[in-house]
């Protein structure tokens, strides 16, 4: 429950990772999913992740093969003003890795420059099948999941992981 | 023609009720006496139901204030400055009146031509047959002329901005369906 309530959190569709270990690092510290990581300002991020895909079957009988993990990333900037809008202020995939073939652990580390403003990033990842340019155009979302067609959709052939956020605010 | 909209609340829960008796009340007019009617999410207190609106093809709405003394145990309705029935009610039934007056937000449940949107239709042929003024994809824009619309027998366009949208996304077979569902699972079934 504490797991749960500090937003340790990560989801995935149809067994498609066995395991996930995502830590956001900076200035000395680390913090995992849901954390929030308060460096000096100057400070380099980086992300550390580490992936284990699946090994066994899952209920559709068959082991899901991740082809992909997207890191996104978007600016804090305080309340907003319109509690309608449904954008999140410079808010895009960065960057998306090819894992497809890999059984073993995957182990990817990406480097978010050096802390200047406050950001949040979170991770995706798909087994490959389904994939559209997101509803804000590809420069924020090249390859997102299409919406469903109605009387020919197969969960089990569009499946998704998605992570909770970090977050990285400067202390000074 | 001079038109009259009004602003109906009779509190109702979902928008499946809300279309059973706002066709039914439709019916029990004058034919030709409605020329749109639709429904709009309202707030009272705390607690989300849906309102109603009506476009007269005329200037009285006697005959429809006749009808709803019998429909329903607390009723309002807003005509154009003035509210009859039961003041806890008027304030969602003007909101849906000036909704549907503005052609602001609303989902149309009667409007001209939805009587001929049956089977499968292209999308030009929807835009010709009824009052609906634009066909949009979920999440792609405006749909293709040639593109197949698979009614089902339920079309539910709703107002945005001064136009009559349909909104619908892709189906089997390369054809769209309306993003409304003729039969939804309810949310939360049994519990």
């Amino acid at each position: 429950m504490d797991g749960i309530r500090a937003g340790r959190m990560w989801v995935d569709h149809g067994g498609l990772l066995d395991g996930l270990d995502v830590r956001l690092r900076a200035g000395g510290q680390e913090v995992p999913l849901g954390g929030v990581l308060t460096a000096r300002r100057g400070s380099p991020v980086r992300l550390v992740i580490r992936i284990d895909p699946a090994r066994t079957p899952n209920w559709a009988q068959f082991v899901p093969r991740l082809a992909k993990v997207d890191v996104i990333r978007g600016a804090v900037t305080g309340a907003v003003s319109d509690r309608d809008v449904f954008t999140a202020p410079q808010t895009r995939v960065v960057r998306s890795y090819d894992v497809s073939g890999q059984t073993q652990t995957i182990a990817l580390n990406y480097d978010l420059g050096r802390l200047d403003e406050g950001f949040y990033v979170r991770l995706r990842g798909s087994d490959g099948n389904r994939l559209a340019v997101g509803l804000n155009g590809p420069a924020v979302d090249p390859a997102g999941p299409p919406i469903d067609v109605v009387g020919d959709a197969d969960p089990w052939r569009d499946l998704w992981f998605y992570t909770n956020p970090m977050w990285a605010l400067p202390s000074a | 023609m001079s038109r009259l909209v009004v602003g109906l609340d009779l509190e109702h829960l979902n928008e499946r009720r809300a279309d059973h008796d706002l066709l039914a009340l439709v019916r029990s007019l004058p034919d030709g006496a409605v020329a749109a009617a639709a429904t709009h999410w309202a707030q009272l207190g705390e607690r989300p139901h849906v309102a109603l609106s009506m476009e007269l093809a005329g200037t009285d709405a006697d005959g429809l204030l006749q009808l709803l003394s019998g429909l329903a145990p607390r009723w309002s309705l807003a005509l154009a400055g003035e509210v009859h029935g039961d003041p806890a009610l008027a304030a969602p039934a003007e909101a849906a009146r000036t909704a549907h007056a503005d052609r602001r937000s609303g989902r149309a449940v009667h409007f001209p031509g939805a009587g001929l949107l049956v089977g499968t239709l292209a999308v030009r042929e929807v835009l010709e047959r009824s009052a609906v003024d634009r066909v949009c994809v979920l999440t792609a824009g405006d749909a293709a002329p040639d593109a197949a619309v698979v009614t089902r027998e339920h079309v539910r366009p709703t107002w945005q901005g001064g136009e009559l949208v349909l909104l619908t996304q892709p189906a089997v077979g390369g054809t769209l369906v309306p993003f409304e569902t003729p039969d939804p699972t309810p949310c939360c079934v049994d519990h």
